[in-house]
């Protein structure tokens, strides 16, 4: 089961980067993911002469609506970064069905704890994590706000 | 009328400040959150021509969203989205269903949402509804904004 996207948007000026966009899956049973970010195709990654290989992530807010006719538990929305060379994606942050989080990154105490993995970083990936056995199929919907630096 | 809305608008130059309780009354349709040429000044689409240092603006972006819902846990409600009003209305913020929470977009690079609504841009945003809403539900908001040329 695809991902649509509703609306998306990446605004960049120089090595910053936002994306802003709205995403539904309509099986909440089934696993499913996208690729809102593509490294190559979305991003310009030279900039003055130089060559940029990752997205560091400084922010993210997400906000998620599930119509429902019966509760039934489980059901995430993640956000991913995709290694360059690994198949291995690596979990940044996700909300339950129906919830909404923020996360500002840009505060943390050290820099190594921004969402920078080895500066080889591309893709931004959205995934959905299904909800638990038993489930009743409904329509689950998400709003995404990433603000990126190049690096 | 679909919607119930309790607001207040505080507008100081550019900048303002919106409070305000959406409640659907299981009308599915739309309605509209922020008028902009009704609420706002300085406004090209106010009927009250009153520029600011003698600037009118078209639109505004939005710096921060507090939201706290009130949807019942086995609503029936399709998403509800806030969205940029245009004869295409561009959705940007998914109502959530649970929990509280504040947006700070003036950590974005771009310092804040921008409408970037197409044709028929008005400025307004609306509470855009799919195919069902809930009797009851509703979404407490408190929204800062700036405008725009």
């Amino acid at each position: 089961m695809a991902i649509t996207t509703l609306a998306e948007k990446i605004t960049q000026n120089g090595t910053a980067l936002t994306f802003t966009g709205v995403f539904i899956t309509a099986d909440t049973d089934t696993a499913a993911s996208a690729t809102p970010i593509a490294f190559a195709s979305d991003v310009t990654s030279t900039i003055n002469g130089k060559t940029y290989t990752g997205l560091r992530i400084r922010y993210i807010g997400m906000s998620s609506y599930q119509q429902v006719a019966t509760y039934v538990p489980g059901g995430c929305w993640y956000i991913w970064q995709q290694p360059q060379v690994s198949s291995d994606a690596v979990p940044i942050f996700g909300v339950q069905h129906g919830h909404c989080a923020t996360r500002d990154f840009t505060s943390d105490s050290i820099n190594e704890a921004y969402c920078e993995r080895s500066g080889s970083l591309h893709n931004i990936n959205l995934q959905y994590k299904p909800s638990e056995s038993g489930a009743t199929a409904n329509i689950d919907y998400v709003s995404i706000f990433i603000e990126m630096e190049l690096v | 009328m679909a919607w119930t809305i309790i607001e207040t608008i505080d507008q100081k130059g550019r900048y303002f400040v919106y409070n305000g309780r959406a409640t659907t009354n299981g009308v599915a349709a739309d309605g509209t959150l922020i008028d902009a040429s009704a609420d706002l000044t300085h406004m090209t689409t106010n009927s009250t021509i009153n520029p600011l240092n003698g600037e009118l603006f078209s639109k505004f972006k939005i710096m921060t969203i507090s939201v706290t819902s009130a949807a019942g846990l086995l609503s029936t409600t399709a998403a509800i989205s806030l969205s940029w009003d245009a004869t295409a209305d561009v959705p940007f913020f998914v109502l959530p269903k649970y929990g509280t929470a504040t947006f700070d977009f003036r950590k974005l690079s771009t310092y804040g949402l921008i409408n970037n609504a197409g044709a028929g841009i008005t400025g307004d945003v609306i509470l855009d509804v799919g195919a069902s809403v809930t009797n009851g539900d509703s979404w407490n908001f408190m929204i800062e904004g700036y405008l725009v040329p």
